[in-house]
Order: C-alpha cells, then sequence, then structure tokens
C-alpha cells in the first residue's frame, strides 16, 4: 500500500497577493480583478474558460428562431429573400449595424430607447495641504441621486509613470464600466465610457464605486470632495488622491428627457440585395412601454431616398429603385417614461 | 445574414391573389386565418 497524501484543508486562498504556498492545483481567487488562479507547480496561472464553441451555437440557434418568427409574420409566405441579425452586442452577430450612425443606446443584448440630459463636470477631487502617505488604490463610494450614467472620468498624473492602471466604476461587485492604461507623468487622462458596450444606467438611489487600481497615489485625510447635483458622496472610508499624486474628476450624465432627441435609431450597414423589390416587410423582437413606438425608414439605393415611418409586421409596398438596403429601426419616445427595446430585426423583400 | 426562402408556395399564392383580385377575400381575412392557423399550432 502506497503512501497517503493527507489533503490540505486549504482549499482555495483567498487573497489580493499571489500565495506562497505554490503546490500544484492549489487554487487562488485574486481578490483585486475577481478571477481565479490555478498553480501550475512554481507559478499561479490565470484559470480561463473559453466559451466561445458555446456562444456561436447559442447564436446560430437563436438565428434560425429568429428567421422562423420573421417568417411566421408573413401572410402568404410569399417572400424571396430575408435579411436578419441580432443585437447580441452593439454591432450584431453578423455585424450589420452602423455603431457611428446609431443613436440608441446598446446594452447587454438590445437596444435601447434612452435620453440624455447634456453632461456637466460633476465631481472634482480637491486636494489638501497635509499628506497622508502612499496608496496604491483610489476608491470612492457615492450614491446616484438619478438615474444616471457615468460617461467620462478624468485622471490628473502628477506623480511618475504607472503602468497598467485600471479604473473601475462598479455596483457592488459588477463592473459596469472598466479600462485600462498606462499613465504617464504629468499626463491627464480621460477615460470616455460614453455609450461604450460596457457601460450600464446607475438607477438613481444605488451607491456605486469608483476604483483606481495599481496606481500610486499621495493620499489625503480630511479631503473634500464636490460629488455634484446628480450623486452625494457616501460618508465611511474614502481614499482620495492629494495634489502630488493623481487628481481624479468625472463627468456623469443625468438621464432624462431630452426634446432635442425624440428619435433613437438603430442603422444598419448597406446590405447588397437583388434590385427593385415591390415591397418590405420588417419584424422585430420588441417592446414599449406609455407612449413609445417602434417604426422602420428604409433605403435601397444607399440612403439617397428613403421610404419613412413604415409599420412593423405590414407589407408595406412603398419602394424606389435600388439594390443597396439600409434600414433604420426608429425608437420613438415622448417622455422619460418611455421605455423601448429592440432586440433582433429581420427584413423580408418581396419581387 | 441573408436567408432565401425554400418554401415559397406559388400556386397558393397565385390563387389567393385571384380571389383577392375577384373581390372573394381581403387582405385582412387572409391574415385572420394566418394568426387561426398559428394559434392552433400552439
Amino acid at each position: 500500500m502506497g503512501e497517503i497524501t493527507p489533503i490540505n484543508p486549504r482549499v482555495i486562498f483567498v487573497n489580493e497577493t499571489e500565495p506562497s504556498d505554490k503546490t500544484e492545483g492549489k487554487l487562488w481567487y485574486n481578490t483585486i480583478n475577481n478571477s481565479l488562479y490555478t498553480s501550475n507547480g512554481s507559478a499561479y496561472v490565470i484559470l480561463e474558460m473559453n466559451l466561445d464553441d458555446l456562444n456561436k451555437q447559442q447564436l446560430q440557434q437563436d438565428l434560425n428562431i429568429l428567421i422562423n418568427s420573421v417568417a411566421s409574420s408573413s401572410t402568404l409566405n410569399d417572400y424571396e429573400d430575408m435579411f436578419v441579425d441580432i443585437f447580441s452586442d452593439a454591432t450584431g452577430t453578423d455585424n450589420t449595424i452602423n455603431t457611428t450612425d446609431t443613436t440608441a443606446v446598446f446594452d447587454t443584448n438590445k437596444y435601447v430607447y434612452q435620453s440624455f440630459e447634456e453632461s456637466a463636470d460633476l465631481s472634482k477631487g480637491i486636494a489638501q495641504t497635509t499628506d497622508d502617505g502612499l496608496e496604491t488604490v483610489f476608491n470612492t463610494n457615492y450614491t446616484a441621486d438619478e438615474n444616471i450614467i457615468i460617461s467620462e472620468i478624468i485622471l490628473e498624473n502628477n506623480a511618475s509613470q504607472q503602468n497598467n492602471v485600471v479604473i473601475n466604476v462598479k455596483i457592488g461587485s459588477d463592473v459596469i464600466a472598466t479600462d485600462t492604461f498606462n499613465f504617464y507623468a504629468n499626463q491627464t487622462k480621460t477615460v470616455s465610457f460614453e455609450l461604450s458596450d460596457y457601460t450600464k444606467i446607475i438607477p438613481k438611489d444605488t451607491i456605486f464605486t469608483i476604483e483606481v487600481l495599481n496606481g500610486n497615489f499621495y493620499c489625503k485625510t480630511g479631503t473634500t470632495f464636490d460629488a455634484g447635483d446628480y450623486m452625494t458622496i457616501e460618508e465611511g472610508t474614502q481614499t482620495i488622491p492629494g495634489s502630488s499624486g493623481v487628481e481624479v474628476s468625472m463627468t456623469a450624465m443625468k438621464l432624462g428627457w431630452d426634446s432635442s432627441k425624440p428619435k433613437l435609431i438603430i442603422k444598419t450597414n448597406a446590405q447588397t440585395i437583388e434590385e427593385n423589390p415591390i415591397a418590405h416587410q420588417i419584424y422585430s423582437d420588441n417592446s414599449t412601454t406609455e407612449n413609445g413606438t417602434i417604426n422602420y425608414d428604409i433605403s435601397f439605393d444607399n440612403g439617397i431616398n428613403w421610404v419613412t415611418d413604415q409599420s412593423l409586421n405590414t407589407k408595406n409596398a412603398s419602394v424606389h429603385e435600388g439594390e443597396n438596403m439600409i434600414i433604420k429601426l426608429n425608437l420613438n419616445g415622448t417622455s422619460i417614461d418611455d421605455k423601448i427595446e429592440a432586440k433582433n430585426y429581420g427584413v423580408m423583400l418581396f419581387y | 445574414m441573408k436567408y432565401k426562402n425554400q418554401n415559397k408556395n406559388n400556386e397558393l399564392i397565385a390563387l389567393v391573389e385571384v380571389l383577392k383580385g375577384k373581390g372573394i377575400v381581403t387582405e385582412t381575412e387572409i391574415k385572420n386565418i394566418k394568426l387561426k392557423n398559428n394559434r392552433n399550432d400552439k
């Protein structure tokens, strides 16, 4: 009978630094980046699970379901060609979305109608006179006083170069916006999250955190931080940079009704079609509340002429000649209460 | 993604067009038949 090795009762290390115990197979949960590592006997390497193949399969199934849904919205099944895409990311599963001209806001797996009031500088770190030592993180908690989106954070480096600086906007442990960059001495770095794939709305009365990791900040005690109109700084432990370190300011956008933007659009790139269809019909898995509506514009000549404000799920016969189709899904709002979402589109062309 | 309709029933479509042309059925009636069939499928 061979020697029985007793099992070390410590299953997983939960720490911000790499454990000194490098026994092969040990696990370490890194509390800084919330990632799991495993030891190969001499060092801890990140444990990754690649779900790309599964995601691809799922999206192919979703596309087939979408084709069936679109087809069943056709009365006589008399269409010739169908063009479909799913808003699984901002560009669409089949990359048909024109993200430059699209004004609707992408959120996880759909485009939404969301109106923003103009942005304003809301917060600025104010340095005190007493140096309180070197810190490696900046970490401040706020309460959102309105539904807001953090669109921009400006960091000013008054210290030496710092590499791989990570900035996170978090609700609890959920990172809703993030960026990583090298930060040079005397540099002002603007991190823009506006309308990015990762930015999410922070609901009113929610506590959120701005944190900066891997930097060396000279911090001050008793520092005040002007939180602006749309948020309140939380009482408790704040680590705030001083004049000789990094200063942080940020711009937030209040969510509100902007009468100058009653319509937000989801616009596709031009797609080559058989020329001169005689009718078109569009399906989109969508939801609307209050007075929000959704309809579409379509062009067959690469955007020169447009057929506008067409109803979904209706065979529309207004056309013009052409072989380059662009679609605009119009998310039409009338007030802050309107919520409009669209998850995909399918257009049927008739000849 | 482009998808070509592989199940188009040209004879049925032509018949319906004739019925519509003669004023025997309307587009709304055809839609209602389709909706009813869809519900029965479920």
